[in-house]
């Protein structure tokens, strides 16, 4: 009998980094060309730079590509057709499938995609659940009404093109969520961090059901950057007695990293299905070398309806030292996603990235999952409170455990906060995107 | 991983690409057939790009 890979892909996941950058030049001037032949919009963007797709023939030339940001997508899909707009590259006819963003940060974008793309869609989550132990013996809960969004779905497609048998676990509120764990006894689930977190609480405290003594071994966790974050992933992993592994992905990409099963500290770039390039927030230089923190600029290879052709996500990434000891030639970035360049803030003329108070605040056993972090402009001078909640039982403890969060968050982050102690549960709960982080001084001046 | 197996695998995918699309083509009118064509085809290009090739067209990058 044929022995089972532990690489979904063990030709491109092994394959020599060398042979797969050359593979990716080809297939990146193979996406410029169709883009430029069906699209108005990368037309027009290219023709302004000069450029056509028979110029690019070096690395140096793929960084002469003018980058799209989100801003620019959503102007693209203000023009015709509705409701794509001018970067769709094929009939609306061959559309299958509709999703849209968030919208967090304003309009959403809406993104069309052939059958071929939602292949494509749910093999890129299939790379990420295969490194992660996912098989056909798995019995998979997606504890999520999956709606117009577009990763619990790929998750979903994912499982039964793996084997696995899937189970959507939408409409159900949490408690009849966990219950169905238990009752089906689920071996693994997909989320993200604050709604893990969240339904451990809810089985505890509502159901008195130990999560831990439930049946999930894996946890795949999407939408937020707590499985990279170490104290995020320990109380995830200590509350349900389950592995947690992290992943990035984005509706305009794909989902293009992941963490493996050896947890090396850091996700693996998918090199076979995207091109990963690094870029200097201050001089827009190329990072090649490991060590250097810069924004992401990504192209998913392969897409169809509407690629996304060097998307400017904002995300800071940086490529790790040493390769990973599970043999992937896929390179890893230390640390998954380490932040986004619009989230990092200037307070007290300090730079600073929310991520690093959650790694502070969830490194404390003696405090809830909860915090909200506040900036305000007093007068002339900034303060940051940050309203914790003390673990049922800490109360004893209180300022001792005040003293050491305030010492250690100024050790981390160079800065100083007004602590606040809430008791458990009265901070807000989030059900799946988490907003802890709220900057109320005024925009100008 | 062994290159001539890989090899081998492509010529296979070439093969049933062909013979998909001759499919395809010969079911005009035939929905039920047309239709699961173009699905079997969309999986053929995920084995296409799993082999290093252009999921579209026979020549490699």
């Amino acid at each position: 009998m044929t022995r089972e890979s532990p690489y979904w892909n063990p030709y491109l996941e092994t394959l020599p980094l060398e042979r797969l950058r050359r593979a990716q030049l080809a297939r990146f001037r193979r996406l410029v060309a169709w883009a430029w032949d069906n699209s108005p919009y990368y037309r027009g963007l290219y023709e302004r730079a000069g450029l056509e797709p028979g110029d690019i023939a070096t690395w140096e030339d793929v960084r002469r590509v003018p980058a799209v940001d989100k801003g620019m997508l959503k102007q693209a899909q203000e023009q015709e057709p509705f409701p794509y707009g001018s970067r769709l590259c094929v009939p609306l006819e061959q559309v299958a499938e509709f999703r849209q963003t968030s919208g967090t940060t304003g309009t959403p974008v809406y993104q069309a995609d052939t059958w071929r793309d939602w292949e494509w869609w749910a093999e890129a989550w299939s790379y990420i659940l295969w490194s992660q132990g996912y098989r056909p013996r798995d019995r998979v809960f997606i504890p999520f009404g999956y709606n117009i969004f577009v990763a619990f779905w790929a998750g979903h497609y994912a499982c039964e093109k793996i084997g696995c048998e899937v189970v959507p676990g939408g409409v159900l509120d949490t408690a009849a969520r966990v219950r169905k764990i238990q009752e089906l006894r689920a071996t693994a689930m997909m989320g993200t961090p604050t709604y893990m977190l969240g339904m451990a609480r809810v089985a505890r405290d509502r159901l008195g059901i130990d999560p831990a003594g439930l049946s999930i071994e894996r946890i795949t966790c999407a939408g937020e950057p707590g499985a990279s974050i170490p104290s995020t992933k320990r109380r995830m992993e200590q509350a349900w007695g389950a592995k947690v592994f992290d992943h990035a992905g984005a509706t305009e990409i794909g989902a293009w990293s992941y963490e493996c099963a050896e947890q090396p500290g850091g996700m693996h770039v998918n090199e076979a299905l995207f091109l990963v390039e690094i870029e200097d927030l201050a001089t827009g230089e190329a990072i090649e070398e490991p060590g250097r923190k810069g924004k992401m600029i990504i192209t998913a290879l392969d897409r169809q309806a509407q690629p996304c052709i060097r998307f400017d996500s904002k995300d800071i990434i940086e490529w790790a030292e040493d390769p990973c000891p599970c043999g992937r030639s896929f390179r890893l970035i230390k640390g998954g996603v380490q932040g986004r360049a619009d989230d990092i803030t200037k307070v007290k003329g300090v730079l600073l990235a929310p991520s690093a108070i959650e790694e502070v605040v969830r490194g404390f056993q003696a405090l809830g999952d909860e915090y909200e972090v506040v900036v305000e402009r007093i007068g002339d001078s900034e303060r940051i409170t940050l309203k914790v909640e003390l673990a049922p039982g800490a109360e004893g403890a209180r300022e001792e455990v005040l003293g050491r969060l305030k010492d250690e968050l100024r050790l981390k982050t160079n800065l100083g906060y007004v602590i606040e102690a809430h008791p458990p549960g009265a901070l807000p709960r989030y059900e799946v995107k988490a907003r802890r982080f709220k900057d109320l001084r005024p925009k100008h001046g | 991983m062994d290159e001539q197996r890989i090899e081998a695998l492509r010529e296979r995918t070439a093969r049933l690409q062909a013979e998909l699309r001759a499919l395809a083509e010969e079911a005009g009118g035939f929905p039920a057939v047309a239709k699961n064509a173009a699905r079997i085809e969309a999986s053929l290009a995920m084995i296409r790009i799993n082999l290093g090739l252009d999921p579209e067209s026979p020549a490699r990058p």
